[in-house]
């Protein structure tokens, strides 16, 4: 067989070596000098943005998850900023797992706040994202039946609508609720199912995930992993001023 | 990079592409006519187009590069571009539901980053063996490729339109798009009319 020698093919092959020795080391430079995180709900991964109306008592505001983050936040300076933590549940106001944990999530949120005088670490932002989990008997949720949940107040069914909304346990909530009735939120975090728990650090980076934890309730979590890092840091800084 | 802000960045990194633009533009003969004595090649049409395109696609290429860069580093929670302000790549870059190619899944950074070396490619093996028989169809694939770019800066236009917000960086990678698919026409009109050769 003949070979055809192309007399111009080395000029091809020569630049392709160097337009792709450029992009090599382009790519090496940047793969040095940053550390991806990607978006996502795995711990360790940027959270997905939520942005929708929320209910917080007075009535349907806009929201948007991102302006809780601090971007300059960092584990070293924990205690140090008025940075704050989110702790989010996914739940559906007719979802008996929600109606049955709603007592303990709200007293949780308001512990974690600065307000509450015996907890002095890092403030901890709680929320709800509430969905409408469709197809399942009695699960026709609402706004009207959110704030209800969320309130207290009667004249809505909730828990498969077998239960006056007002006789959750537990007292009226005072975080958001945002409206997540398509499930859109749901969908776009791929979380099968309510409750759902995610612990936020005030860079939007999820710290922990209910779903990887089984038996850990969020305030064990919020304990575990904001408090430890808020006790090491005070200790920490307390051995560099000579402390002990 | 702390030291200077991304708008000064930017321009520096920008200054190829117009240096590019105006060699390739009509008024590229008499602003080579003050270097063309140390630069002969920019004596003609064809040198110019050469050295301008590559001019225009290594400054592309950067600032892809630094787009991807900025993309990884958002993920980090760096404030790289001025938050609150219509010009932030931060919230455009980094918003997940417009960042990524549809369908492909890759980031529109990676996209740019490849696509700019294609580019960089096309100009180079041109400017190495101009005389070469697979000149022509080189310089159509470039045409083609940079002409396809224009669905894809429709569509990331109508995202930040959506967002309210403008990437600067995204934009002058966009602008450098635009400049090549006039040079690949010009050197396409110049090598359809014979006189591609004779420079």
């Amino acid at each position: 067989m003949k070979t055809k020698y192309d007399d111009n093919g080395d000029a091809r092959m020569d630049k392709a070596l160097t337009a792709i020795a450029i992009l090599i080391g382009a790519i090496m430079i940047i793969s040095l000098t940053t550390n991806p995180i990607i978006t996502g709900t795995k711990e360790g991964d940027r959270a997905p943005n939520i942005v929708g109306k929320a209910y917080n008592g007075s009535g349907w505001l806009d929201f948007d998850l991102s302006t809780y983050y601090d971007s300059s936040w960092s584990m070293e300076n924990n205690n140090t900023t008025g940075s704050q933590w989110v702790m989010i549940e996914f739940l559906d106001t007719d979802c008996g797992y929600c109606w049955g944990a709603a007592e303990e999530y709200q007293g949780l949120s308001q512990y974690f706040t600065p307000e509450n005088p015996n907890w002095d670490g890092p403030h901890v932002s709680f929320m709800a994202s509430a969905a409408e989990l469709t197809g399942l008997k009695g699960h026709d949720s609402s706004r009207e039946e959110i704030m209800a949940f969320r309130d207290m107040t009667p004249g809505e069914m909730c828990n498969s609508s077998n239960q006056d909304c007002s006789t959750r346990g537990g007292s009226p909530y005072l975080i958001p609720f945002i409206d997540d009735l398509d499930k859109s939120h749901m969908d776009k975090w791929g979380i099968p199912g309510t409750p759902a728990y995610f612990l936020i650090q005030p860079d939007g980076i999820i710290a922990w995930a209910s779903a990887d934890h089984e038996g850990e309730t969020p305030g064990d979590a919020i304990y575990r992993i904001v408090f430890k890092e808020y006790i090491e840091t005070l200790h920490s800084e307390s051995l560099s001023q000579g402390g002990v | 990079m702390e030291m200077l802000d991304s708008n000064t960045i930017l321009a520096v990194m920008v200054i190829p592409m117009v240096l590019g633009f105006l060699l390739i533009s009509p008024i590229g003969e008499s602003l080579a006519a003050l270097v063309s004595d140390k630069f002969p090649s920019l004596k003609t049409l064809r040198g110019r187009l050469l050295f301008g395109s590559l001019l225009i696609a290594t400054s592309g290429f950067i600032v892809a590069s630094m787009t991807l860069w900025i993309s990884n580093t958002i993920s980090e929670g760096a404030g790289f571009c001025v938050a609150n302000n219509i010009f932030s790549c931060d919230d455009v870059i980094g918003n997940d539901d417009y960042n990524k190619v549809p369908m492909i899944g890759i980031s529109w950074a990676w996209l740019g980053i490849l696509v700019y070396t294609f580019f960089l490619w096309v100009v180079m093996s041109i400017n190495k063996e101009p005389d070469a028989e697979w000149v022509g169809s080189n310089i159509k694939l470039g045409f083609m490729v940079s002409t396809a770019g224009i669905f894809a800066i429709i569509w990331l236009m109508y995202a930040e339109l959506q967002m309210g917000k403008i990437c600067p960086y995204c934009t002058a990678a966009h602008m450098g798009n635009i400049l090549l698919i006039y040079g690949f026409w010009q050197m396409g009109k110049l090598y359809d009319s014979g006189e591609w050769h004779k420079q």
